[in-house]
């Protein structure tokens, strides 16, 4: 049987967000071709045609190209059917639609496209605690507009922290508490951070050789590439900042912050 | 995990992908026994690391910088085993100021030292914090979910 493109089920995929992840994430399913279509909501216009937004996902300052990343240095580009009307473009057999239209995940309307699994990598929407209907948004919108399972690509933030986590919300990081989730009962699924997950693959074999008891204190740093967050050049702090690095200059500065990745780690290892 | 106490720091730098994790823990050895060396660290990741189900954890004997780790796919962690290292220091307690025993016991038990071997473990983790380590993963949740819909 030739490589075929799809699941047994026809599913095809939702992903909020085309920053670095869900940039990414649109390459890793190109690459795997689990799903045949891919529904991208930008929530706003980016450059000022679809060729721009094919630009952007066919070259990357960090992986290079597209197609050469997936397939090597002899390869060719992969992007094509370019269709302005419709805002899509297939990338090696994959279909791409793009809604550019809403931000609030509750108006994004993933039900007309057919979209029942969201990927939301915009990082805007960690509550789960929130309702679908808040002002700004919230995750849950996603679950109102047509998704019935959402993945958010960090982890949770609860603003009001007394509140208890609701009973259909669950962090987990593969491979080390797969069994977490309950595909009955959790509709929200945090994949936690990206030092989390490397903290807990970390610690594993050693909880395993030795035993939580043997283990009387443990500490971890992260030397951390740049992110998103940071500036390129020195800026005045936001209003109301309270942490005064996030506003200085990445280049040439080692920049002190937080993780809450040994706090995440006990929802994953107990 | 709550009893341990963990302690966590971070600092950003000017690369655009690729991070290193340094994960330091002291651990209680048995009283007889052997010691725990950074052998027996690197040993117990290269047989989790051969033996990981899904791949996630790699082991490298090699001098790594943190580009050589950039686009490995599905690496939540790759060990660089080279780095480990493993210091043993020793509590001496005596027992007999041990407190909340009696007083008979105290002076039976008093000049009894006791020597704990405490070891200190420096392990070296790196991870693409982009698509090697997240992305690929993510994509991985994402096919596990759809899988049981």
């Amino acid at each position: 049987m030739d490589s075929r493109i799809g699941n047994d089920q026809g599913l095809k995929l939702g992903i909020n967000g085309l920053g670095r992840i869900g940039k990414l994430t649109i390459w890793h399913h190109v690459g795997r071709k689990y799903f045949n279509e891919l529904v991208v909501n930008i929530g706003r216009e980016a450059g000022t045609s679809l060729e721009d937004i094919a630009h952007y996902l066919e070259r990357d300052s960090i992986y290079g190209s597209l197609h050469g990343f997936l397939y090597g240095q002899n390869s060719a580009p992969l992007i094509g059917d370019l269709d302005e009307e419709n805002g899509s473009l297939t990338i090696d057999g994959v279909t791409i639609r793009f809604l550019r239209s809403f931000r609030n995940p509750i108006e994004i309307n993933w039900k007309t496209h057919g979209i029942n699994l969201v990927v939301d990598t915009t990082g805007q929407f960690l509550d789960p605690t929130l309702p679908a209907d808040h002002p700004k948004g919230a995750v849950r919108g996603h679950l109102e507009s047509g998704a019935e399972k959402v993945i958010v690509s960090a982890p949770f933030k609860i603003k009001d922290e007394g509140k208890p986590m609701p009973e259909d919300v669950v962090t987990s990081v593969m491979g080390i508490n797969d069994d977490a989730y309950d595909p009955r009962r959790h509709k929200i699924i945090s994949n936690a951070s990206c030092t989390t997950t490397c903290l807990a693959h970390m610690m594993k074999p050693l909880i395993n050789a030795f035993g939580p008891k043997k283990i009387l204190s443990a500490s971890m740093a992260t030397v951390h590439a740049a992110t998103g967050s940071q500036e390129v050049l020195d800026r005045l702090p936001k209003a109301g900042a309270v942490d005064l690095r996030k506003s200085r200059s990445i280049m040439n500065n080692i920049i002190l912050t937080t993780t809450g990745a040994a706090k995440a780690l006990s929802l994953v290892i107990p | 995990m709550d009893q341990i106490g963990f302690i966590a720091e971070s600092v950003r730098i000017p690369t655009s992908t690729g991070s290193l994790l340094i994960l330091v823990l002291n651990l209680q050895e048995e009283l007889s026994g052997e010691p725990i060396s950074r052998e027996l660290i690197n040993s117990i990741y290269l047989q989790a690391a051969s033996d990981d189900p899904k791949g996630y954890l790699h082991y490298s004997d090699k001098q790594n910088v943190s580009g050589d780790i950039i686009g490995i796919p599905r690496a939540a962690a790759v060990i660089e085993g080279h780095e480990n290292h493993t210091r043993t220091a020793e509590l001496s307690i005596d027992l007999g100021k041990v407190p909340g025993l009696e007083k008979e016991m105290i002076s039976l038990l008093k000049g009894t030292i006791v020597r704990v071997p405490v070891t200190q473990a420096v392990i070296y983790g790196w991870y693409d914090n982009e698509m090697g380590s997240y992305v690929n993963i993510l994509g991985d949740r994402a096919v596990s979910v759809a899988e049981d819909m």
